[in-house]
């Protein structure tokens, strides 16, 4: 999937009201439905971009973590809706401790060149273990 | 690679790693079926799985070993009997990829059991030295 886009609509609650007509990722079926039940535990990553887009009516764009990968995130306000545009950019690949640690690498300079927020130090810990 | 694995999966091997018997869950699982090489559906290392097949041949003993593979850490027993290894194994950890924190948490973990369990295995190992220096039974 890396690589492939895909957009969709919520209104101010934070429900889906429109998928774009290239649907690679299925949310058709949870139209009319909180977006959190498509990204579960999602809120916690998706939320605060949101809320800033909302808040300053102004595009914001960045790359997060979610779902085995990262994923790059453009959130367009449109009068009390958002648009949101996804392209999935780097996948965990996990068969491995090699590929597994390897791919982690990759995903943190990622995330760690997005921009001022700071790479997060939890995982050296835990990396200690991989090769 | 989705495989299921449980404390129930088991499967029988020929001299060729072909599969004699397997487990429901386990043919569930992976779709391993009688007759199919086992080598080309395992989560872990096939280089790993045949070294350690082939000691247990060789030494005639079981052996364990833990080794991680497609998302989780999985604990292998693989027992000669006549001509065949009956090889079981079950899932110690399992990685959480959906958000970075749980993905953080869970290789916290996997890594705390690989240290854990390689000590027990460890000590397993001297214990029986031991006893065979000893000669006990």
């Amino acid at each position: 999937m890396t690589g492939r886009a895909w957009s969709f609509v919520i209104d101010a609650s934070d429900r889906i009201v429109q998928v774009g007509d290239d649907d690679p990722r299925g949310m058709g079926p949870f139209l009319g439905h909180p977006l959190w039940e498509y990204l579960p535990h999602g809120e916690a990553i998706f939320g605060r971009l949101f809320e800033a887009a909302r808040a300053t009516g102004e595009e914001v764009e960045t790359i997060v973590y979610y779902a085995s990968g990262t994923m790059g995130v453009r959130i367009v306000p449109s009068g009390r809706s958002l648009v949101v545009y996804a392209t999935r950019r780097t996948e965990l690949d996990v068969r491995t401790l090699g590929t597994l640690a390897s791919s982690l690498r990759t995903i943190e300079r990622e995330l760690a060149a997005r921009g001022p927020a700071q790479p997060d130090r939890r995982a050296l810990g835990s990396r200690q273990a991989l090769p | 690679m989705a495989v299921a694995v449980n404390a129930a999966s088991v499967f029988v091997l020929d001299d060729e790693y072909r599969v004699v018997e397997v487990s429901p869950a386990l043919q569930a699982g992976c779709g391993l079926a009688p007759g199919d090489c086992a080598l080309e559906g395992l989560p872990i290392s096939r280089s790993t799985f045949v070294e350690y097949c082939e000691h247990a041949r060789r030494t005639g003993e079981a052996v364990d070993l833990v080794e991680y593979g497609a998302g989780r850490l999985l604990q292998v027993c693989i027992v000669p009997r006549d001509e065949q290894l009956h090889v079981s194994w079950e899932t110690l950890g399992m990685l959480d990829t959906l958000t970075i924190d749980g993905l953080y948490a869970s290789l916290r973990s996997i890594a705390e059991t690989l240290a854990g369990t390689a000590d027990t295995l460890r000590r397993e190992r001297l214990r029986r030295s031991l006893r065979l220096v000893g000669g006990g039974g």
